[in-house]
């Protein structure tokens, strides 16, 4: 029994739990890009702030044609300031995710070794 | 069970693991070593930081955090590896039956293997399999112990005693495992298989051992509880809890991530200022609730998510009674678009705004504002690209003239909702009943048709008791009371049973809350059966807990009962006993009333008199019963006065929704107009109707009882050539149907065809006698003894007896003769108090008697 329950433990360390491990940190790559919602920030990029915009009156006037689009402009540049920041957010804490998915999973990997080596050190350390 | 060995199942090796260090004290160790380890390492930190020197200290300090962290990460992954084992996947290709139980009852059959060695039993049986799990104490029996209030240390020691009349084991033979521990087994991993689990869990176990060993079942049977039905409920119940908290304890789960919400997804939609000042949110309603998912209606809710996301048309008008989970399903949307959780992406992450109309109504200091107003918001709704607009209750908003106030507070906002629900970037969702539907909306067909209709169906009894189990830890913690599965069961019958202008769950929620609130006024620390009959009996008036108590007894006596108010139809009385008591055992299976008869009989012979005694005795008052002249319904449009209509109350209809716990009889009914009768084909035998309005009625808590002269001169002739009255029903039935009064199906739905037949001279005597009783207990109230001699009853019978209309003139010669002549020596002061007085059979004069019979 011994020896199965070794077999399984290892296919467990090394497959089962690196396949979850690999699951939940996609599952966190997706969260900081939904958090800092990324993908409809992109998307929506240029849009008006808060949707304000202004529109043409019957007529033209080359002052309100161009008074309408600067300010349609600043909108749309506004909107695109603010949401840049919440992009970069999401960005920089997906990259954090990465990483520290990196280090969960060489971690887990490692497990073991660094228990032996933490064991060794102990003993070095207080004997 | 040749193929069921435990040892031999991969489940044991989890089990010898736990045996040699708990897995649940493993991982609370992880956690702790883990906590000292970094603690240490603070401390190495601290002393090599501050304390340069104390070189001796820093290194024991750091070698001891290593070595904790070590012992920490080792604890951790032997207790997780041990739940992995617990949940590992099962292979279909296994041939021991054991593979498939999980881990807990594996321990149990370990146990009950132990069990039947310790007492030296020939078989491991079902049995021994309950006193196991009740030594186990799992969580699963211990919540449904305490839920059922069972006395587990009671059933395990009646337990023992069934054991100890199990065969014992014979020399030189193996110990084997019974047939209904095998048949456990099958319905456990049957049960399991049916919820999409390969494993068998403890609550699969229990439910299953409710209906295959005898002995539990019978103790079950003997506490009141139905084994094959309420036990797995019970044991679903746990589960689901278990579940639920074993899906929230996983955070790294999508599901629970999105609770976190997203920020900015609204920075691309416009603002909503005069829109936020006149709605609710009821998204944030939603995360306040922590998300609540309605129970059940599930084709509403893709009907309504399909209709919301029509590139036109996309508006939703929510129809159902109040109270049948309107409101919760737009809060399910809620709850589903805040979580991105719907099944298309159009709707994810909407504001749902609900207009609070009656501050917008009373804001406005004119028509013209309010118009203005109401279009800024809609305006705003429609421009702001993320939002859904509610209103509740439309139809009080759609009716009347235009623009105007023609009542206070009721303004009719139908032309400008019309013109954006046109708009397809304007999502709309309107709340309304089908009375409003009717009313209103299906007489603005213009604005009818700018809807997606979605039709609010009452939920199940089975979905109800869900819905409660919810709802019942918020309330349990607010009043501090404990609830009993059984209180559970209580408030699901009698609210479907005695409550039916508000359908489930609504009125069962209002009932357990209004209990609880009762039972939190007392001492008592627990909501039980009683405590909801009370509140029940306080807001019906009617003696439901006595009721409850005595329906057995009542059932079983019936007979007595009515022959004390009505005189001779012995054959009348037992069919009817025997019918009712056959409805309310519930041996054949039926949907129908509780009861159906139909009573054809001469005039005057105690048709009515039988039904009002019925209705007396079973539902506790002749007030109780609905009185329908059938004879009124002669024509086809009678069926709007039946069934009622958007403009006017139907007086069946209104009449069983408002008393469902009624006797309804049906006077005269062949008299009413063959489609009319056809109405109650459906009644009779599903036991529903629905109204003019589009509302199911329920006739299962009610006896239905028509009364019918049709034949009854075959009775008269049969009486005077002295026929075998045996012959006579079916003589009527074939009168009936050839001249086309009823036809067979319709007669054929009903549980009896009674016929009643003409009173002999001694039944009437008898009448007479218990008319004049009820005189004599008037008088006796007022202090005066009345004696009834025979020849007065002789008499009254012989003045009241008419061949045409039988006994019917009885009551109104006992008034003329006896009533009248006491009525005027009373006001003549010719009797006194104490005095003992009869009434001459001849002369029908008061006289005061020798003494009192």
């Amino acid at each position: 029994m011994v020896a199965v329950l070794a077999f399984k433990y290892m296919y467990w360390h090394f497959v089962y739990v690196p396949g979850e491990i690999t699951k939940a940190w996609m599952n966190f790559v997706w969260f900081s890009l939904n958090f800092f919602s990324v993908e409809q920030l992109a998307r929506t990029y240029f849009a008006p702030w808060r949707g304000v915009r202004w529109k043409q009156s019957r007529g033209f006037s080359i002052r309100e044609f161009l008074n309408i689009h600067v300010s349609n402009m600043i909108s749309r540049a506004l909107g695109a300031f603010v949401r840049t920041w919440l992009i970069v957010f999401g960005l920089v804490s997906m990259i954090i995710v990465l990483l520290s998915g990196v280090i969960i999973f060489v971690g887990w990997l490692a497990l073991p070794l660094l228990m032996l080596l933490a064991i060794y050190g102990a003993i070095n350390v207080i004997f | 069970m040749s193929s069921f060995n435990v040892k031999k199942a991969a489940i044991y090796q989890v089990i010898s693991l736990n045996a040699l260090i708990s897995l649940g004290v493993l991982a609370r160790l992880a956690t702790v070593s883990l906590w000292l380890g970094f603690a240490c390492f603070g401390g190495f930190l601290v002393l090599f930081v501050a304390v340069v020197s104390a070189q001796e200290g820093q290194e024991v300090l750091f070698g001891v955090s290593l070595l904790l962290f070590a012992y920490s990460a080792a604890v951790f992954a032997l207790s997780r590896f041990g739940e992995y084992l617990k949940r590992a996947r099962i292979s279909a290709a296994y041939e021991n039956e054991a593979e498939f139980l999980g881990f807990e009852p594996a321990r149990a059959v370990l146990r009950a293997e132990t069990i039947a060695k310790q007492e030296k039993l020939a078989m491991v049986s079902a049995t021994v399999l309950v006193i196991a799990i009740c030594k186990e104490q799992s969580s699963a029996i211990r919540f449904m112990s305490s839920r059922m209030l069972l006395d587990i240390k009671a059933l395990e020691k009646e337990l023992r005693a069934v054991l100890a009349q199990e065969p014992k084991l014979e020399e030189h033979r193996k110990r084997e495992y019974s047939e209904d521990f095998a048949k456990t087994c099958a319905t456990a991993r049957r049960l399991a298989k049916e919820q999409g689990r390969e494993r068998i869990e403890s609550e699969d176990l229990i439910a299953a051992l409710a209906t295959e060993c005898s002995a539990f079942k019978q103790l079950l049977i003997e506490r009141n509880f139905l084994p094959d039905q309420e036990i797995p409920d019970i044991a679903r119940w746990h589960l689901r809890i278990r579940q639920k908290n074993e899906e929230r304890s996983k955070f790294w789960l999508k599901k629970n991530l999105r609770r976190y919400g997203a920020l900015g997804t609204d920075w691309a939609s416009g603002y909503t200022i005069t829109l936020d000042l006149f709605s609710l949110p009821l998204t944030k309603e939603a995360a306040r609730l922590r998300f609540p998912l309605a129970v059940g209606h599930e084709k509403e809710k893709a009907e309504m998510q399909r209709i919301l996301c029509r590139q036109e048309n996309n508006n939703v008008l929510l129809v159902g009674e109040p109270g049948s989970g309107r409101k919760r399903l737009v809060l399910d949307l809620a709850s589903r678009s805040a979580l991105g959780d719907t099944k298309s992406e159009l709707l994810a992450y909407r504001r749902i705004l609900e207009i609070d109309m009656a501050h917008l109504v009373s804001s406005a200091q004119s028509t013209e504002e309010l118009e203005e107003t109401l279009s800024r918001v809609f305006s705003e709704a429609a421009n702001a690209g993320n939002v859904i607009v509610v209103i509740d209750e439309l139809h009080n908003y759609v009716g009347g003239e235009t623009g105007t106030r023609a009542e206070p507070g009721r303004v009719n906002i139908a032309t400008i909702l019309s013109a954006y629900l046109r708009l397809p970037q304007f999502v709309f969702v309107g709340i309304t009943t089908f009375a409003g539907l009717h009313r209103y909306f299906e007489q603005n067909p213009s604005l009818l048709s700018r809807f997606g209709k979605v039709e609010m169906s009452e939920i199940s009894e089975d979905e109800t008791l869900e819905v409660l189990e919810e709802t019942l830890p918020s309330l349990e913690v607010r009043y501090k009371r404990f609830v009993s599965y059984q209180a559970l069961q209580s408030i699901l019958r009698m609210s479907g049973k005695y409550i039916q202008a508000v359908p489930f769950p609504q009125k069962a929620l209002d009932l357990l809350d209004e209990a609880m609130s009762y039972v939190a006024q007392t001492r008592d620390p627990i909501l039980l059966p009683a405590h909801i009959a009370a509140v029940v009996e306080s807001r019906t008036q009617i003696p439901v807990g006595e009721m409850e108590d005595q329906e057995r007894e009542k059932l079983l006596d019936l007979e007595t009962l009515i022959h004390k108010r009505l005189i001779n139809q012995d054959i009348a009385v037992q069919e009817v006993s025997a019918a009712l008591r056959r409805a309310r055992t519930q041996i054949a299976s039926r949907q129908g009333p509780m009861g159906s008869f139909l009573f054809m009989g001469p005039t005057g012979v105690g048709k009515t008199e039988m039904a009002k005694a019925l209705a007396a005795i079973y539902f506790g008052s002749e007030s109780r019963m609905i009185r329908l002249d059938m004879s009124e319904f002669q024509n086809l449009e009678d069926i709007k006065r039946l069934l009622g209509s958007p403009s006017q109350e139907g007086l069946l209809t209104t009449a069983v929704r408002e008393n469902p716990f009624s006797l309804v009889l049906l006077d005269e009914l062949e008299k009413a107009h063959s489609n009319i009768l056809n109405l109650f084909l459906q009644v009779l035998d599903e036991g529903h109707v629905t109204d003019g309005i589009g509302r199911k009625i329920d006739f299962r808590y009610t006896i239905i009882i028509a009364t019918s002269n049709a034949g009854y001169e075959l009775i008269l002739r049969a009486l005077k050539e002295k026929k075998d009255f045996g012959a006579l029903k079916e003589e009527m039935l074939e009168y009936v149907f050839e001249r086309g009064i009823y036809r067979p199906e319709f007669i054929n739905r009903f549980d009896g065809v009674i016929i009643f037949t003409p009173l002999s001279e001694q039944h009437l005597i008898d009448i007479a006698g218990l008319m004049l009783s009820k005189v004599r207990k008037n008088l006796a109230e007022q202090g005066i003894g009345f004696v009834i001699t025979e020849e007065l009853k002789r008499e009254i019978a012989r003045l009241g007896y008419n061949p045409m209309f039988g006994a019917r003139d009885m009551r109104r010669v006992l008034q003329d003769k006896v009533e009248n002549a006491i009525a005027l020596a009373l006001l003549g002061k010719k009797i006194k108090r104490g005095q003992n007085i009869t009434v001459d059979a001849e002369t029908f004069e008061t006289r005061v008697a020798e003494e009192a019979s």
